[in-house]
């Protein structure tokens, strides 16, 4: 466990309220974390531990946060007007809204925010219910270090007095914000539900050889500029060099427009003027989508292309040539990689999301295509998990494959030890001070 | 100014369609369509949604039914055919007519309203909170679900499953779209239910906006308006 | 380096599980969701120009996954609602989106969706239902002939003097069952393809009389 300065000791009672606050739920993958917020916010009852008084509102925000919105309003200004109803904080969920940059998107479809955005969004409206509990788990991991600090500073405040804060965050020691108490879950040893009892869990294995070969080659960007709304530009003459043999970090803030670029360089989105070379050659990704730069998604369940987590990792390398016992050798070294060996035949939509994180990270490994963009990869995944994480990716950088990351995770990004590039208002600027670790 | 009131917009809104449903005369369901319709659907700014719904949902359909009616059969309903065949045409461009207009109809009376106050008008006209929050999500459960598709489809670029991009290939993703499509369905509509329920999001239907009361002058011109047009179409039937 | 407590020991029960969801809850969160599938498919077949409507596949499914009741709603409200977003033509065909979800009730209830051939079957008998519904309705709003498919072959069959009514129907009985049998095999497919942790969500009700979920074993 990392030391963490911030977090203050506090006496025992788990399930005492304790609002104004914010306690930190630590542990690391599986070990009840998730199980204890969602008891304490009343989803599940366990034993004598249960929730006492379901007439209090109590909310639990899952990690994936696209499940969170309600779905009833089409705009974000309407789900946050929703969600607050006839309550009296509107002052403060205002505030928030200005801390949060959504003041002036309220009438966006929420479903079209960024990642970033939808957690701001969703741990916003869920304040506003003034809930006596407030149960996070791990849904504000994607947010930027600054932002998270400033919406807790303001959750803090007098406004939000009556909710009790438990935050699980693989991120914690990042925040500025001193967590006012910290605790482990109580279901360690207890085993999982039914289903989760049945899922073998092991950890990521760094030392598994990955059976991949590419010819290097490096990634010119010339003026690369994009809109997704004509006068709005997201990306703005973007230029430069990317050589393979070095980790990639691309790092701003929400909604800079990181995603955008690496669906660029893809070839999801189309690049309506600059140019991208690939090892010299002029290439228009668009037409040939995934076959140069691979991208593993932010959201990683809109990316699974089949049913069971075998066949999902073996749909990329399948779709450049390999068969037979080439396929069959890359794919069981991808799944002993990231600790899924055991699940091969699992359907991934009986997973937990930590699992399915993973799941989306291998298939994109697998593919052995020359570039490899990770957006947020580490998200949901514990210090350990990170860490091994960060070994597989400097593992593809050594066999050639150019690799670039996106993220917020001061922690990650110093275990990458890789070329830092940071984007802002669409073009790369240099790195602000209080971004650098 | 001339907002009518809920109820008046409910009756309005039936008069006409009954009105439009039982005009005979395709030249004056034309006229008021582009004379009236379409100015009033300006004025509340949807020309853009209209134009596009015609355009996919009406034009294509009435060039089908020129040709049927006008080429094929070659007369209008209950004629011998191939005796008119301007009579065909004529009843092509009338049930065309109606259509776009219906459809302008109903724009006009749902979509002219700000979301919350449709949900408060819906009350108004006796429609449950049930009811209410089926209408509600439906609105905003088909932007996602597009949302949702072209992810799917991206997912399969994103992966190099789909060589040299282009209109025909991307057609060829649709089959792709269905199992994904459904199985999101499912995984979204049970755990949206667990968080409505955990969060009680469902009784705060109730405090729904509002709508605006709206102006008796403006109750008066729609339904008056309305009466005028069913009137108008009903006559020459009675006769 | 800050003491972290652990909370409360000693599970003192081994009593657990998830707060029950209420039926209400469901419906609410799913139906509108099945009327998107069913706008979705249908919008998509229409663009691609598919000789085929493909517009019930959402109705089948929840009327299996959720029974009659929601199935009618799927159907109708998708089609009223499908007439502000998708196509002014839909609403006055909602009455038939009922009947199918009634006939797709009342059948698999009798493991109408048991195999393939009895899908097969099924499909057939949908398409004659939904022709016999529908052709009335496009008699009184276009005369009988409404743009689509079928229509070229009920407007041959006017201009060769036959009356109205009888031409729509029989070019619907010609073009409706080849449509529901495939809709019918679709929907089947696609409950097939469900993760098993959703689909058991829907046992104890159509699914099992139809094989499409494996039964609990005690």
């Amino acid at each position: 466990m990392m030391p963490n300065p911030t977090i203050s000791e506090f006496p025992d009672e788990a399930a005492s309220p304790n609002p104004g606050h914010i306690t930190a739920v630590v542990g690391s993958n599986f070990s009840g974390r998730s199980r204890f917020l969602k008891t304490r916010a009343g989803l599940e009852h366990h034993g004598a531990f249960r929730r006492a008084n379901h007439d209090d509102l109590s909310v639990y925000i899952r990690p994936e946060v696209d499940l969170s919105i309600s779905g009833l309003r089409p705009t974000t200004g309407a789900e946050v007007s929703y969600h607050l109803g006839e309550n009296q904080q509107r002052e403060g969920i205002s505030q928030l809204l200005r801390v949060a940059g959504l003041a002036d998107r309220l009438e966006q479809n929420p479903t079209t925010l960024s990642g970033g955005e939808q957690s701001a969004l969703v741990f916003i409206s869920k304040l506003g219910l003034n809930p006596s509990v407030l149960a996070v788990d791990c849904a504000l991991e994607q947010l930027h270090p600054t932002l998270k600090d400033q919406l807790l500073t303001e959750a803090k405040r007098g406004e939000f007095s009556r909710t009790t804060f438990l935050l699980a965050d693989n991120r914690l020691a990042e925040c500025a914000v001193p967590m006012d108490a910290s605790l482990e879950s109580p279901f360690q040893q207890m085993g999982g539900n039914d289903d989760e009892k049945q899922i073998p869990l092991a950890p990521l294995d760094s030392s598994v050889t990955l059976p991949l070969n590419v010819n290097p080659i490096s990634i010119e960007l010339n003026e690369l500029t994009f809109a997704y709304k004509r006068g709005n530009p997201v990306l703005r003459d973007i230029s430069g060099k990317l050589t393979p043999g070095t980790i990639h970090v691309i790092r701003g803030r929400n909604g800079a427009g990181k995603s955008t670029l690496a669906k660029l360089l893809c070839g999801v989105l189309r690049c309506p003027s600059g140019s991208i070379k690939c090892g010299g050659r002029a290439v228009m990704p668009y037409y040939e989508p995934g076959r140069i730069t691979a991208y593993h998604f932010q959201f990683a369940d809109s990316q699974f292309v089949a049913r069971t987590v075998g066949e999902d990792v073996a749909s990329g390398p399948a779709a450049r040539g390999l068969a037979g016992t080439t396929l069959a050798a890359r794919v069981d070294a991808i799944l002993a990689a990231f600790g899924l060996s055991a699940l091969k035949e699992a359907e991934i939509f009986d997973l937990p999301y930590v699992l399915r994180k993973r799941v989306a990270i291998a298939a994109t490994v697998a593919t052995g295509a020359q570039w490899m963009i990770f957006d947020e990869p580490t998200l949901g995944q514990d210090e350990q998990s990170c860490r091994s994480l960060a070994a597989i990716l400097s593992q593809l950088t050594s066999l050639g494959i150019g690799v670039i990351a996106i993220s917020h995770s001061r922690f990650f990004v110093g275990l990458l030890k890789g070329q830092e590039h940071y984007l802002e208002d669409g073009i790369f600027k240099p790195m602000p001070k209080e971004v650098k670790p | 100014m001339l907002t009518p009131n809920p109820i008046a917009r409910g009756l309005a809104t039936l008069l006409a369609l009954i009105g439009t449903f039982l005009a005979r005369d395709a030249m004056l369901v034309v006229v008021v369509y582009l004379l009236v319709l379409l100015p009033l659907l300006a004025c509340l700014r949807l020309t853009r949604t209209h134009t596009k719904f015609v355009f996919v949902g009406v034009l294509p359909l009435a060039v089908g039914l020129v040709i049927l009616w006008g080429l094929v059969v070659g007369a209008a309903p209950g004629s011998p055919h191939g005796s008119a065949p301007a009579e065909g045409v004529k009843h092509a461009i009338l049930v065309s007519a109606r259509l776009a207009m219906i459809a302008g109809l109903f724009q006009l009376c749902f979509l002219s309203l700000p979301f919350g106050e449709l949900m408060g008008v819906l009350a108004k006209w006796g429609v449950k909170s049930d009811g209410q929050i089926l209408i509600a999500s439906a609105f905003t459960v088909w932007p996602e679900l597009q949302l949702r598709a072209g992810q799917i489809v991206t997912a399969r670029y994103a992966r190099g499953l789909v060589k040299n991009r282009s209109l025909l290939t991307t057609a060829r993703q649709l089959p792709f779209l269905l199992r994904p499509l459904l199985t999101w369905a499912l995984h979204t509509g049970i755990l949206r239910a667990e968080m409505w329920h955990q969060q009680n999001l469902l009784e705060k239907a109730r405090e729904a906006s509002p709508p605006r009361n709206g102006t008796v002058l403006g109750s008066a011109v729609f339904v008056i308006a309305a009466a005028a047009w069913l009137a108008v179409n009903l006559f020459p039937l009675i006769r | 380096m800050i003491k972290t407590t652990k909370a409360t020991e000693g599970i003192k029960s081994q009593e657990s599980g998830v707060r029950a969801l209420p039926n209400r809850h469901l419906l609410l969160a799913l139906i509108p969701l099945g009327m998107a599938v069913n706008l979705g498919v249908g919008s998509i077949a229409q663009m691609i120009k598919l000789p085929v409507y493909l517009d019930a596949i959402g109705t089948i499914a929840m009327t299996l996954l959720l029974g009659m009741r929601a199935g009618i709603l799927v159907g109708v409200l998708s089609f009223l609602i499908g007439g502000l977003l998708v196509s002014p033509v839909l609403p006055w065909f909602s009455g038939t989106q009922a009947v199918i979800a009634i006939y797709v009730a009342l059948v698999a209830r009798r493991g109408a969706f048991k195999n393939t051939i009895r899908v097969i079957l099924t499909g057939i008998g949908l398409g004659v239902v939904a022709a016999i519904v529908s052709a009335p309705v496009i008699v009184a709003v276009y005369g009988g002939v409404d743009g689509s498919g079928a229509s070229v072959i009920t407007a041959f069959l006017i201009a060769s003097g036959k009356q109205v009514i009888t031409s729509v129907f029989l070019s619907g009985l010609a073009v409706e069952p080849v449509d529901k049998i495939l809709q019918c095999l679709l929907a089947v497919w696609l409950i097939k393809g469900l993760p098993k942790t959703i689909l058991r969500r829907f046992s104890g009700g159509l699914l099992e009389p139809n094989n499409l979920i494996k039964q609990e074993k005690q």
